[in-house]
């Protein structure tokens, strides 16, 4: 902004950071969220927490059973407190929340492989060389901003986080990443042996040495460094900083939603949703079950089964579920054909499951059918594209708001899909 | 025999007619070329398609981390209904006219004409060609076979324009014809009360209000101005925020409210009162403060409710039970309904796993 606007918009020459150093607080509009440009959609959902399992989860041995085919192999399934839906032998805790949960059975798309699956997922476009697209997190805070100021408005929870990114927009978009949830937010504390004055004073006088250069260089680039070190202490003089801190919660409470690094993150990301942070993304790897299948799952699934139920059922306690949309993706599903060598199903991608619940989503219903053996899709395809732009229509982001790479060339939130309405109560 | 010799006479002539004509191949009844018995398509087509068309003609499938493969000028033919559905350009199978049938006319050009199919390898055998044209000429019959259904990618999703989620309707209905507050006294509500207002909906006149971050110095004092758009408050959080009973009574004038959100805050039974008559009240959100089962009797009024929180309360299960027939068709959130946890992996044991 050239100085004379700032002059006139009472924000002097100064940066956010200047005024935070004298004491005064951000307000929500500044961040550019609520009063942001773009013309928003009526929305259904404020806040996502998308869990996503690395590896393409088999659908088979999930939320697609086929009992009495033979691709169903050893796994039973089981009843659920929705009457005509049921789950595999692994969710017994989740059968108790299939109310809250819409299942979709009939997710497609053309890409068999990890790494261009999962990007595919996250961005709604096809890897290529030329350009890194947006995830659907930085989306959400290109077009809608945080709601919370003082927090980053897209968070990644895992030791695999490769899907979530800023793509080409700003660096302010993208997620902030969090290996450990029990280690907290590293670094986010003053030096111990610098004061707070201390503090003050180098950052005052950084921002003087910077005054001049950033005047003359106006720029986008220059100004996002400024912005990231904005950022950086916003972030640290936040009280909600106390968000990332899993040792506020009882213990009872950690041990339900299972004491391992999804379990917490699912926890972590509750109470990030609950301090207005809008996308939390939490990575389960590890389900890419080639060999072993049957195994596998026996040991993947019921920390997955736990830590969901925790977490429906804690945000829906604390009404949460309202406005917070619930989402279980993963990059392609696995072969309803067993191989039987290595007891394994391999990467499958013309058809798989996926889950979505609260913000808006009916509860309790099945979207899309595949056929007796579960490989093919018989009714209501839904597009990895059509999928994010379900989720894209629940947060009330426009889907046909075209932004320009830094080259020019447009791109929208969920490229060519179309929303799955059916999906919304 | 004696007693008709003309007709035996007309008998025999017209046996050996139709001796002839079989001799000749010509059937009764039948097209006057050159037919005989009827085509097996599986044997006799299918397996030429098979071999000789399948590779180019396929069905579009995912390829493992490449673009899909889709088939020559968009004609599958390794199912029933891509076979009749054709290529981008329309039909190549009209059912008993081998002549106006891409399908076949395509097999049968000139040995260097660059449309000859098969594109790849010779051209189709005189028998492969017949069996397809006669097939065709006898309607093209596919028996019972499907093959390939052919996806159709599209799916219903973009289907329903008009449907409207009903969170959104509700707003849209209670909104309509709602004077908009004046950006000047929205202004000065904003500051005074340190709020965050925000549309309910993009362009609605109704109104979110919430405290994003400050709940704790938001006590009834700040909250006292929002009584002056009281008519266009549709969303009120004040949860964790320091207001009391007092505020609740404020709330009244809210008519089109329809989201209250009160967690964690000092509320009594008392404040509760307050809050009956209400006339849009959809979602209430009391979890977390002192509400006792007396605060029910007041909640048993509010018939527009559709849910209700009331975990971390005062109340009793036999409370929700009772408040639960008064209102039927609300749904009251009053436990956490957590996994139990495996006696050896509850903490203090030691093991924690990543």
């Amino acid at each position: 902004m050239a100085g004379a606007a700032r002059g006139f918009l009472g924000l002097g020459s100064t940066s956010l950071l200047a005024r935070l150093l004298h004491g005064q607080m951000a307000r929500a509009s500044e961040a550019g969220g609520l009063s942001s440009q773009t013309p928003l959609r009526p929305a259904t959902a404020r806040n996502v927490i998308y869990l996503y399992m690395s590896g393409g989860m088999s659908h088979l041995d999930t939320f697609d059973t086929k009992p009495g085919s033979e691709t169903q192999g050893p796994v039973e399934s089981i009843k659920t407190n929705v009457s005509g839906i049921l789950v595999s032998e692994h969710f017994p805790h989740l059968a108790r929340h299939m109310d809250k949960i819409a299942v979709v059975n009939s997710l497609h798309t053309n890409q068999g492989a990890h790494v261009q699956g999962r990007y595919f997922m996250h961005t709604s476009y096809e890897m290529r060389g030329t350009i890194r697209h947006p995830s659907l997190g930085a989306w959400l805070d290109r077009l809608a901003g945080p709601t919370n100021p003082t927090l980053p408005g897209h968070v990644a929870i895992g030791n695999d986080v490769y899907g979530a990114s800023g793509g080409f927009f700003e660096s302010r978009h993208f997620p902030l990443p969090i290996g450990d949830p029990d280690a907290g937010l590293q670094n986010s504390k003053r030096v111990l042996g610098v004061s707070e004055q201390d503090f003050h004073d180098r950052l005052s006088k950084v921002e003087k040495m910077n005054a001049a250069f950033v005047a003359k260089y106006d720029q986008k680039q220059v100004r996002a460094y400024a912005d990231m070190y904005d950022q950086a202490v916003t972030l640290m003089k936040s009280k909600d900083l106390l968000a990332f801190d899993l040792t506020e919660e009882p213990e009872p409470l950690r041990d339900a939603y299972g004491r391992n690094r999804f379990g917490q993150g699912c926890l972590l990301a509750r109470r990030l949703v609950e301090h207005n942070v809008r996308f939390v993304e939490v990575v389960y790897g590890g389900w890419d079950t080639h060999n072993q299948n049957f195994d596998e799952m026996g040991e993947k699934c019921p920390p997955l089964d736990r830590a969901l139920s925790a977490l429906l059922a804690d945000l829906e306690a604390r009404g949460l579920l309202e406005e917070t949309l619930v989402v279980l993706a993963t990059e392609f599903g696995r072969t309803p054909e067993i191989q039987t060598e290595r007891m394994g199903r391999d990467h499958f991608p013309q058809a798989f499951s996926g889950l979505l619940a609260g913000g808006g989503v009916q509860g309790g219903m099945k979207y899309g059918r595949t056929d007796a053996t579960g490989a093919e899709i018989i009714d209501s395809p839904v597009s990895v594209p059509d999928f994010n732009a379900t989720i894209a229509y629940a947060l009330g982001l426009p889907l046909d708001h075209v932004v320009n790479s830094p080259t020019g060339r447009p791109f929208t939130v969920a490229h060519k899909g179309k929303p799955v309405k059916a999906l919304f109560s | 025999m004696d007693c008709n010799p003309t007709r035996r006479r007309v008998a025999a002539r017209a046996i050996s007619v139709l001796v002839f004509a079989l001799a000749l191949g010509i059937g009764f009844g039948g097209p006057a070329t050159a037919q005989g018995r009827p085509i097996d398509f599986q044997r006799e087509v299918l397996s030429v398609l098979e071999r000789r068309c399948f590779e180019c003609h396929r069905t579009p499938s995912p390829q493992a981390g490449r673009r899909t493969k889709r088939p020559k000028a968009g004609l599958a033919l390794d199912g029933k209904t891509a076979i009749l559905k054709g290529s981008s350009a329309g039909a190549v199978l009209v059912p008993g006219k081998p002549e106006e049938s891409l399908l076949y006319t395509l097999t049968v050009l000139p040995k260097n004409d660059p449309d000859l199919m098969p594109a790849n390898g010779d051209p189709l055998t005189k028998k492969e060609t017949e069996s397809l044209r006669r097939w065709i000429e006898q309607g093209a019959s596919f028996g019972s076979w499907e093959g390939v259904s052919g996806r159709v990618v599209q799916g219903t999703a973009g289907k329903d324009r008009d449907r409207v989620p009903s969170k959104v309707a509700l707003l849209e209905r209670l909104g309509q014809g709602v004077p908009r507050v004046d950006a000047e006294l929205l202004d000065r509500v904003e500051k005074e009360s340190l709020a965050t207002i925000s549309p309910s909906l993009p362009g609605s006149p109704l109104l979110r209000v919430e405290f994003v971050s400050r709940e704790d110095s938001i006590g009834d004092r700040r909250v006292e101005v929002l009584q002056e758009i009281s008519g266009n408050i549709a969303l009120l959080d004040l949860g964790k925020s320091k207001v009391t009973d007092t505020a609740l009574g404020w709330f009244r004038k809210m008519t089109r409210i329809t989201h209250l959100d009160l967690h964690r805050t000092a509320i009594t039974d008392a404040g509760l009162a307050q809050l009956v008559g209400l006339p849009e009240l959809r979602v209430l959100n009391l979890y977390g403060t002192e509400v006792t089962d007396a605060g029910l009797e007041s909640l048993a009024q509010m018939k527009a409710l559709r849910t209700l929180y009331l975990w971390q309360t005062e109340v009793s299960e036999g409370g929700v039970g009772r408040l639960q027939e008064k209102l039927p068709e609300t749904r009251i959130v009053f436990r956490l309904d957590l996994p139990p946890v495996p006696t050896n992996e509850r903490s203090g044991r030691g093991d924690r796993r990543r």
